[in-house]
């Protein structure tokens, strides 16, 4: 039964005649993994673009914006599926979300086969400004090589000049390192070893951790996401490890919703990141004060690339007055937006389609028995370095 | 660096840890499909669900190791009450309903939990007596992973004495061996069953427990760990107390030194160990009488 | 043929979307088919099938995309890959039994996702795109619109069907069925009981490969998750639900889960929970699947027990 009111459902969905746009409310569609162990990122990031979409009063030159999420369980095939839903069945005028890089990899060409724009809120594989790079896609959260590519130089200048790699064996860690050894080794650091743990089995960084020790290194770069960031940084500690081999990471080991399993094995860590909560700019205090009211709770990186990845859009039709019916016209708009935002300043890279963004480098400390980020330097402006896009102008 | 006494003690020490705590599930799904001929997928379940009991009882009571008294009795009656309101109904149905019957427990516990708890990782926090390090060749290894390894063997020297000097083990034993001739005995085979079924989910929420502080405590932590336990029950010999053991020290150990030696191949190298012994040993290492050819 | 009728009325009437639903049905349909041949029909259960799926998309990636092989060459190719691999396996896996013959399966599956995963040619985890369909515009057939691609799916789910309805009643097939019911008798007659449970999983691995060339062409997509041993649960789960054993049970659940999976998030946020719950409920009550429900008597066999002798 249910499946014959879906199916008449869709019908009815699907043979609506286009009335004229300017009745119709604008969608944007969002693919999100919203089952499985990535449920809460995912809210976390919704959350931030229900904020963006407040902050536009929820509508656009008198049309209201309306927001579809589908649950793309990560997995490329899913993610497929439901955008054609989104795409083919809602009529999406924009697509947005996605966390997993094979997700954005798979839905490419069919967002431009059907030339929909999508803004990605969190996919960091390089590929995707690089050479998969689409005049119809862009990216506002980060690329791998964007995160780290300026962590080793900076690491060089406070002494460390050996550094062991650790990370779970998938893309997103092993870009990660990769960057990460070509700027410290060209800033004359020495990296001392790597290894990367099966993603998705046994949890137990043991073996690891002893093999990075023997190798005696300065610092240990470790690249971690989700239920294994807690698991490694836990393990970690218990390894009594901390004074003769600190830990230096980038995003992803040690954000807002994990540190309390993680407790005190937080602290003391050098981080290099797109954003921390505690900027103290006028932009993201004001941010922190709306996400603060409405969620009762921190809004973290995730919340706040959510938050940029709605603005970006509603900046863009805000400066179309509303107008959907160009779909090229949007994306065009979308590369030329550019604000000052919690992150700080952000625009868009005509080159590759990518966001150009302060990183900041940080460190976690324990204060009053909770731990939170220091900001010890930033890098303004830093452009995706990612390579091999090569994109019509 | 790998005859280096301090990295390799550290590293056996790894492999035991992971051996222990695979055996304490391993063996009661092995008993429970000699026994029972049931293939009980959920059994990773009742190791998420005492785990995730754990969390409560440290949060809310504040101590560990009233955890570690209550949730394995937790995860025993919930292993009970499954068995007694569900899969005892099909046992009789054959492997392939078993199988559709507990990755529908498998789904609706996964949910359960995230409905519970919510989607975020859990943590349980080592208990303060063993969160230091204890001295091995110079270099630091956790204390609690020594506990972990403590608590493995009083288990399997507890069972191996159950096995093999008590009644209800030598019925046990038997039932494995032929469970037929067992019942034309006389013993209640159905109370021998919940029984067994009892104390292998007491094992695994023991293993939750204990596993917790290390692990984590996540929703899909049961899938991450259930194929492990298969090819430790698979390799060792359904059935089979020593099979169990061996099992779980080959695979403990394989693993471990797999992903330090092989990293290239550490994904695929159990499945490849588990395949060999198959090829050369189709009945496991060491399987009881009646799997043996 | 029921089926086959009621397939068609689905596809006149659905929408872009829709189609994508009935391609991917149709597609899964063959899938869990080549599963029941094997599993059903010769009463081995393997669930490891996600590999050979695996095999045939991205072999066909590999013949069509990568070296660049005309698509029809590479189809054929990719089934007879897939075929291969069977037979290769199936030499050694063959003899096992039960519990083992799927654990072994569910290795062997494992085996090529890690291989998938790691290896750049294939882009490892990001899975690789740019699979284009096959041209069939000499026919006047676009197949990249979705009504001609699902019609095309349907199509050839109906062929298998046809050819699997024609083997079962072939002399081979029948024995096959003895052999499941009774293999130590088939065995005292003198059948050599080796070779046919290697044709049979020959052919099953065959299919499964064919079911892997459409996946790519219609996601136009492959990455390692399509060998992941979730998927070979799912498609096992779906020849349960369906009715294992008949032909007709693995189109049936193939449609049951995959509407479920992708329609059952849009409406409800613990949709793992209500498809537990589905599970269960059938395993209780409908443990031979909806064609067991509706015919009342069983298809070509109940659950295979394990070989343990007693």
């Amino acid at each position: 039964m249910k499946m014959l009111r879906t199916v008449l459902g869709l019908i009815a969905a699907g043979s609506l005649a286009p009335a004229a746009w300017a009745q119709q409310p604008i969608k944007i569609g969002v693919l999100m993994p919203t089952s499985g162990v990535l449920a809460a990122l995912a809210t976390e990031q919704i959350n931030g673009m229900n904020i963006a979409l407040e902050e536009f009063g929820g509508a656009i030159a008198g049309r209201k914006v309306e927001m579809i999420v589908e649950d793309d369980e990560a997995k490329p095939n899913v993610g497929l599926t439901k955008a054609r839903k989104l795409i083919l069945s809602d009529r999406v005028d924009v697509l947005t979300g996605i966390v997993g890089s094979d997700v954005a990899l798979a839905v490419r060409p069919f967002a431009e086969a059907n030339r929909v724009p999508v803004v990605i809120a969190n996919a960091g594989a390089n590929a995707l400004t690089g050479e998969n790079c689409s005049p119809w896609m862009f990216r506002v959260s980060f690329s791998h090589a964007q995160l780290v590519s300026n962590f080793g130089a900076w690491l060089v200048k406070r002494g460390i000049r050996r550094v062991y790699a650790l990370g779970a064996d998938f893309v997103s860690p092993r870009e990660m390192v990769e960057a990460f050894r070509k700027g410290f080794v060209a800033a004359g650091g020495t990296m001392v070893g790597e290894a990367f743990a099966p993603y998705g089995t046994t949890k137990d960084y043991g073996p690891y951790l002893s093999q990075a020790r023997a190798a005696n290194p300065d610092a240990i770069f470790a690249v971690f996401y989700g239920a294994e960031a807690i698991l490694f940084v836990k393990q970690y500690q218990s390894f009594g490890m901390r004074d003769k081999h600190r830990l230096v990471t980038t995003m992803g080991l040690t954000p807002q919703m994990l540190r309390k399993a993680q407790g005190d094995a937080a602290a003391g860590i050098l981080e290099s990141l797109n954003y921390v909560p505690e900027l103290d700019t006028p932009a993201n205090k004001a941010f922190q004060a709306v996400y603060l009211k409405k969620y009762s709770a921190l809004g973290a990186e995730f919340a706040v690339m959510g938050y940029d990845a709605m603005r970006f859009i509603l900046e863009a039709l805000k400066s179309l007055n509303g107008r959907t019916d160009d779909k090229a016209a949007i994306a065009a708009a979308i590369r030329k937006v550019s604000y000052e935002g919690p992150r700080g300043p952000m625009s868009i890279d005509p080159r590759n389609n990518a966001l150009t963004q302060n990183i900041y480098m940080t460190e976690t400390v324990n204060q009053g028995g909770q731990v939170v980020f220091r900001v010890l330097d930033t890098v303004p402006r830093v452009a995706d370095p990612s390579e091999g896009c090569r994109m019509a102008r | 660096m790998l005859l280096d006494p301090a990295f390799l003690a550290a590293q056996l020490l790894n492999s035991l840890q992971l051996a222990m705590l695979l055996f304490l599930l391993a063996i009661g799904l092995s008993v429970i499909f000699g026994l029972m001929n049931f293939l009980n997928l959920a059994h990773g379940t009742i190791y998420m669900l005492s785990a995730f009991i754990a969390y409560s009882v440290t949060q809310h009571l504040g101590s560990f190791w009233l955890a570690l008294a209550l949730a394995p009795l937790a995860g025993a009656a919930i292993g009970l009450a499954l068995f007694v309101v569900l899969l005892r109904r099909v046992e009789a149905s054959g492997h392939l309903v078993q199988v559709l019957v507990t990755v529908g427990v498998i789904y609706v516990g996964m949910d359960a939990v995230r409905m519970i708890y919510g989607d975020l990782p859990n943590d349980v926090p080592l208990p303060a007596v063993l969160s230091g390090t204890v001295d091995v060749f110079g270099l630091g290894y956790p204390a609690y992973r020594f506990f972990i390894i403590g608590i493995g063997l009083a288990v399997q020297l507890a069972l191996y004495f159950a096995l093999e000097r008590t009644r209800l083990g030598a019925v046990v034993r038997a039932g494995v061996d032929d469970r037929a001739t067992v019942e034309t005995l006389g013993i209640d085979i159905g109370r021998v069953f919940r029984l067994v079924f009892a104390i292998g989910a007491y094992l695994a929420g023991l293993a939750g427990v204990i596993s917790a502080p290390v692990f984590g405590v996540y929703p899909g932590m049961d899938v991450m760990i259930i194929v492990l336990v298969l090819i430790v029950v698979v390799v060792g010999g359904l059935g089979s107390f020593h099979g169990a053991i061996l099992g779980s020290l080959l695979i403990g150990f394989a693993d471990t030194f797999g992903k330090i030696l092989l990293p290239n191949f550490a994904m695929m190298l159990i499945y490849c160990v588990m395949a060999a012994v198959l090829v050369i040993r189709p009945e496991g290492l060491i399987p009881s009488r009646r799997f043996r050819a | 043929m029921g089926l086959f009728a009621a397939a068609v009325v689905w596809h006149a009437f659905s929408t872009p979307f829709g189609h994508t639903l009935i391609a991917e049905t149709a597609i899964f349909a063959v899938f869990a088919m080549s599963l029941d041949l094997l599993g059903g029909y010769a009463g081995m259960v393997s669930f490891g099938h996600a590999g050979f799926l695996g095999v045939g998309a991205y072999a066909f990636t590999y013949f069509a995309v990568i070296l660049g092989w005309p698509p029809y060459a590479a189809f054929a190719l990719a089934i007879a890959l897939g075929a291969a691999t069977a037979a290769i396996v199936g030499l050694f896996v063959v003899r096992m039994a039960g519990v083992f013959f799927i654990m072994v399966t569910l290795s062997i599956s494992m085996m090529f996702h890690a291989w998938a995963f790691r290896n750049p040619t294939f882009k490892g985890a990001n899975g690789m795109g740019g699979i284009a369909r096959l041209d069939l515009s000499a026919l006047g057939l676009d197949t990249n619109n979705p009504a001609v691609f699902s019609a095309l799916a349907i199509a050839v789910c109906a062929l298998v069907w046809a050819g699997m309805e024609f083997l079962v009643a072939t002399p081979f097939g029948r024995t096959l069925s003895a052999i499941r019911q009774n293999q130590s008798r088939m065995r005292a007659l003198g059948c050599p009981v080796f070779r046919y449970h290697l044709a049979a999983f020959v052919l099953s691995g065959a299919l499964a490969a064919l079911a892997g060339v459409l996946t790519a062409q219609h996601t136009m997509f492959i990455s390692p998750e399509m060998a992941n041993w979730l998927v070979s649960g799912d498609v096992l789960i779906a020849v349960i639900i369906g009715g294992i054993g008949t032909l007709v049970g693995p189109v049936l659940g193939s449609a049951i889960l995959v509407v479920l999976r992708d329609t059952l998030s849009s409406f409800v946020h613990y949709w793992y929970f209500c498809l537990g719950l589905v599970f269960i409920f059938f395993a209780l009550f409908a443990p031979r699947g909806i064609c067991g429900l509706l015919l009342g008597a069983p298809g070509a066999g109940g659950a295979p027990k394990s070989a343990a002798k007693r």
